[in-house]
């Protein structure tokens, strides 16, 4: 009888343990499932901008429970390989697109693809003219420029002879960044002679094209540096560019002498900064880009209302406001 | 009398044991009810700090949207400059003040916080250059602070209000996450008080017989639950023997399709559907089980030979087919297929010299492992259906999504 009451226990006990562990496990897990897939199409591969942008669109992705597919191109203007992500993402019909366009029309009929599809779409640091684009997000390279322009009045307060590389003569950013100077370098002279009886103090002697990379700048700065012993600045628009110069100003020994405007914020650059060979750089927030591209594709998901354009600004960045808090922000926004 | 002697000794070793589980059973008691306090204490403490945060992080944003209006007044030249410094920088303290606020609440997630950290040096980044616009508002022009307050003022104060609104969103996913915590603590704790209530009654029930002199009724009720749980034990093995055919159509039968989908049902995707023959009860009626039977048998065949390469299929009931289609057959696929499956039930069939053709109703469901169903509700869902394509008349399939 003992042995059968044993049994009896072991029985019920065995029952009730696994009652217990039924109601444990029954909490089915559902924390894991994700919303879906954004995907973003950038631009160059390697470049730290675009890492940036990848983290800030993979950091809101963790937030808001989405998965993030990145894509970038190996070649600068390379719209085919875009068109073809594009198309891709449209097939595999993910919740919202993230692209930078290489041109401002080549990609339009893809992203009107998207459209139909009911994809929103959301530029990022450049542009595309398709009217159904949901929302741009990324600096306004002609106030870049004048911005950067501004600060001439600081940096160069006597005026003097003005260099301008730009990275391409085409490329919207480009030509964007370069007017903006002009616009801010114009508006300083006419300030100058109304109020100082000056004749125009800062004279841009030249604008230049490179081809975007840091070797062929530098080749051109220091051809720059020979044809015009007086230059005090130097002017360029993109990262690769700003360090070709600074290589070039840096070679010739001409550092301080001869000062350097650019763009971006990569080790490099900010080694230059420190060194006081790189004046002042303008520095934009490509992780914001990112980080609020997905933001606002999961605002448009769930009906919440987002801005047309935003505009995530740019600031002057020098060896004296470098280690500031907000800037460090700025240049880090992954390491804060 | 040796034996008596023996029963009244472990009866003494068995009333320790109880005594022992008595004490056990309390401890457990008491350590269960203060988990449960602690449980709800939390789960309260965490939704007032949330409310309190989405509080601060509300009043900060309308702050910043104050401040916006009277940078806008400056800029446009409208009314008191003075006033409006002396209102944007109250704001400020304002902000300060809930900033300080919320940092103090406690369950932040690191996320939220880092989130937080981003908003609060926007802020004060936008504070440093609206004092900045201030300290040169003399040598400024209308069309001047105009470009400033755009291209070096407004991105900053939209980022701070964007990243501020992030923190709300994250403040939100980290209550979500922490209620699901509650939740297993809460599942787990009626787990253990489940297991307990078996444990007390069990105690209880022994305790009783012990504790009586009916001695022989005790054995032989013993007797008889062992007996009954033998038998239990033997028909649940021959059950299990059985279990997995249905020995008229040679399918599997519903406690495969139980035994199959157990580990999927949590975890995996797929499409399932059911198929029942309209008015089948009226070829029993008509020509008597027999007939019936062999019917069924053929219909079995049929779908065998044209649907497993397609679809695991399961003889449920009587006339009653379950099809779990293959992992690489689409949701659009399993509803063409199963259209298909309608109309190779609805073909005539030939039995005894009979020619017979019924038509046949069926649903699909696309299952998602966060549907969270066991079988019998995944079944109840596909039977709704299907009676409901019986109602609208039969030789149709519907989808239960779109019930």
């Amino acid at each position: 009888m003992n042995r059968k009451i044993k049994g009896a226990i072991s029985r019920l006990a065995a029952g009730a343990l696994a009652l217990s562990l039924a109601a444990v496990s029954s909490g089915c897990q559902q924390q894991n499932q994700s919303n879906g897939t954004i995907v973003v199409i950038a631009q160059t591969r390697g470049v730290q901008f675009w890492d940036l942008l990848k983290t800030g669109a993979e950091e809101a992705g963790n937030e808001l429970n989405y998965t993030i597919e990145y894509y970038d191109t190996e070649s600068a203007n390379d719209v085919e390989t875009q068109k073809t992500y594009l198309q891709q993402a449209v097939n595999n019909n993910v919740k919202g697109i993230i692209v930078a366009p290489w041109s401002p029309t080549d990609l339009n009929s893809e992203i009107e693809k998207a459209y139909s599809a009911k994809i929103p779409v959301i530029t990022v640091s450049s542009n595309a003219t398709y009217p159904g684009i949901d929302s741009y997000i990324g600096s306004d390279n002609t106030s870049a420029g004048q911005i950067a322009g501004r600060n001439l009045s600081s940096i160069l307060p006597e005026g003097g002879e003005i260099v301008i590389i730009g990275h391409s003569a085409t490329a919207t950013n480009a030509t964007g960044r370069i007017q903006g100077f002009v616009d801010s370098v114009n508006s300083l002279n006419s300030q100058a002679n109304a109020t100082l009886g000056a004749t125009n103090p800062w004279r841009i002697v030249t604008r230049e094209y490179s081809n975007g990379q840091r070797e062929g700048t530098k080749e051109l700065a220091a051809q720059m540096l020979k044809e015009h012993p007086n230059v005090k600045l130097i002017y360029a628009t993109n990262e690769n560019s700003t360090l070709g110069v600074c290589d070039a100003v840096q070679e010739a020994g001409r550092a301080g002498d001869v000062k350097v405007i650019g763009f971006n914020s990569n080790e490099a650059e900010v080694a230059y900064l420190e060194q006081n060979v790189l004046t002042g750089t303008m520095v934009q927030s490509p992780y914001n880009m990112g980080y609020l591209g997905v933001r606002y594709i999961d605002k448009i998901k769930t009906g919440e209302e987002i801005r047309s354009s935003y505009d995530t600004g740019a600031v002057f960045v020098t060896s004296s406001n470098l280690n500031d808090d907000v800037i460090q922000l700025w240049i880090h926004p992954d390491q804060q | 009398m040796a034996k008596n002697t023996k029963n009244a000794s472990t009866g003494r070793n068995e009333q320790g044991g109880f005594v022992a589980a008595g004490i056990l059973l309390f401890v457990f008691g008491v350590i269960i009810t203060l988990l449960n306090l602690n449980t709800s204490q939390t789960s309260r403490r965490m939704n007032e700090s949330a409310q309190m945060s989405q509080q601060y992080i509300d009043q900060i944003s309308s702050e910043l949207l104050r401040v916006n209006e009277n940078v806008l007044e400056i800029v446009g030249g409208v009314g008191s400059a003075t006033t409006n410094i002396e209102e944007i920088s109250l704001s400020f303290r304002k902000i300060e003040n809930l900033e300080n606020m919320y940092t103090q609440l406690p369950n932040h997630s690191n996320a939220e916080l880092r989130r937080f950290d981003h908003a609060k040096k926007f802020a004060e980044s936008y504070h440093k250059s609206l004092l900045n616009l201030q300290g040169n508002l003399g040598s400024l022009n209308q069309e001047m602070m105009r470009t400033l307050y755009q291209q070096e003022i407004s991105p900053i104060a939209f980022t701070a209000t964007e990243m501020f609104d992030a923190v709300v969103d994250l403040n939100a996913a980290n209550v979500q996450a922490m209620a699901r915590q509650v939740a297993v603590v809460g599942s787990a704790t009626m787990g253990i008080i489940a297991a307990l209530v078996v444990l007390g009654e069990i105690g209880i029930f022994i305790a009783a017989k012990i504790a009586a002199k009916r001695k022989e009724d005790l054995e032989k009720r013993t007797q008889q639950a062992e007996a009954a749980a033998n038998k239990f034990k033997h028909s649940q093995q021959k059950m299990a023997d059985l279990a997995t055919t249905n020995i008229l159509t040679n399918m599997k039968n519903r406690y495969a399709l139980e035994n199959d989908l157990a580990d999927r049902l949590e975890s995996d995707q797929f499409n399932i559907a059911l198929f029942d023959m309209d008015q089948f009860r009226s070829i029993n009626d008509n020509y008597g089980y027999d007939f019936g039977d062999e019917y069924l048998a053929q219909i079995a065949e049929k779908l065998r030979s044209d649907f497993s390469q397609f679809a695991e299929i399961y003889n449920i009931t009587g006339n009653t087919f379950a099809f779990v289609y293959n992992r690489e057959i689409s949701d659009a696929q399993a509803e063409k297929l199963s259209g298909s499956v309608i109309m190779n039930l609805a073909s005539p069939f030939n039995i005894a010299n009979l020619t017979v053709s019924l038509t046949a109703s069926g649903a699909v469901y696309h299952y998602l492992p966060g549907d969270c169903m066991n079988l019998s509700g995944v079944l109840v869902r596909l039977d709704n259906q299907v009676r409901n394509a019986k109602m609208q008349g039969g030789n149709r399939v519907l989808i239960v999504n779109q019930m």
